[in-house]
């Protein structure tokens, strides 16, 4: 169900969870798990962590820069359809050469992002692959899922 | 100030009654934070890590300094900015130099202003140095579409 997308991403965007994940479990102690009020107030929390942990993990600078990005734009999307006093939840697996982040949150929408909006085409252009979809949540609710992978060094010629 | 729960007391920043920046002839302007979300900002206007400082260096001049962080928090300070000051010029100046990060939200302003600035025949010029900038707009292809500069002086002595 993988489709490429025109910059090399790999891209899904489905009504259900995918079969399988992107990846196996990390490690015990490479994941980091940062909840936080589903408010644009910590949004910076959250992309300190993974300007933090990309570091840690060798990352370039411009493969730093745009985790933070995809980050911020994850959260955001999920900021801005989240129901009312909502929590978001991120997990980072550091996994050798890149870092796998996840996020969720209830949301109020059914339908997951639109792959024509500028944000969207953002998240493409900034990862190495990137999913998001709906599942139904606890009580009758839907909680919406961004998952992403980014390598600690584009795969440009000369680099 | 934001407190531990995410839950700030609300209220629209007001201008000072004097600059407050060194620069001459400077101002600060009022930025309201976003009223739908139930996010709100405090009455101290250094609560939002962002600030916009507009100065006028030449007639028709107008040069809006950006610091800190271009995010969904603080995006819609900087676009009542843009807004306001591109009624009122025939240059504007986005100095993006002092900027730590600068997300789709902010690129969105970016775009939004490009486009008023065309319906109002006003030239948009930005600064923009760092990664933290140049990298988001040169993957997201808007180095093509705005007109950037690497200095303050750069893009205010530039021919019209």
């Amino acid at each position: 169900m993988g489709e490429v997308d025109v910059d090399g991403t790999e891209v899904t965007v489905s009504e259900h969870e995918p079969s399988t994940t992107t990846s196996d479990k990390p490690a015990p102690g490479a994941d980091v798990e940062v909840r936080i009020a589903a408010s644009p107030a910590h949004l910076s929390v959250v992309r300190a962590v993974a300007a933090d942990l990309a570091m840690r993990a060798d990352f370039t600078l411009d493969a730093i820069s745009d985790l933070k990005m995809a980050v911020d734009e994850a959260c955001s999307e999920l900021i801005s359809r989240s129901v009312p006093d909502g929590d978001l939840v991120c997990r980072f697996s550091v996994e050798g050469e890149q870092i796998h982040f996840a996020a969720e949150a209830a949301t109020t929408t059914v339908v997951p992002p639109s792959r024509e909006s500028f944000g969207w085409r953002v998240l493409t252009a900034l990862t190495d692959s990137v999913n998001t979809w709906v599942v139904p949540g606890p009580g009758g609710g839907h909680v919406l899922r961004f998952d992403l992978v980014k390598k600690r060094a584009d795969d440009v010629v000369g680099l | 100030m934001i407190t531990g729960s995410g839950n700030v007391s609300n209220a629209v920043v007001e201008q000072p009654a004097a600059a407050s920046s060194s620069v001459p002839n400077s101002r600060q302007l009022p930025f309201r934070g976003r009223e739908d979300s139930g996010l709100n900002v405090t009455e101290n206007s250094s609560a939002l890590p962002i600030d916009v400082v507009v100065d006028r260096p030449a007639d028709g001049v107008v040069v809006a300094t950006v610091g800190g962080e271009v995010d969904m928090l603080t995006a819609p300070a900087l676009r009542a900015v843009v807004l306001t000051e591109l009624d009122d010029c025939t240059v504007l100046v986005i100095d993006l130099s002092g900027v730590d990060f600068l997300g789709s939200a902010g690129l969105a302003v970016l775009v939004e202003a490009s486009h008023e600035a065309q319906r109002r025949q006003v030239e948009l010029r930005l600064v923009a140095a760092g990664r933290s900038v140049q990298r988001p707009l040169e993957i997201t292809g808007l180095t093509e579409v705005l007109t950037t500069f690497p200095s303050r002086d750069d893009a205010v002595n530039a021919p019209g």
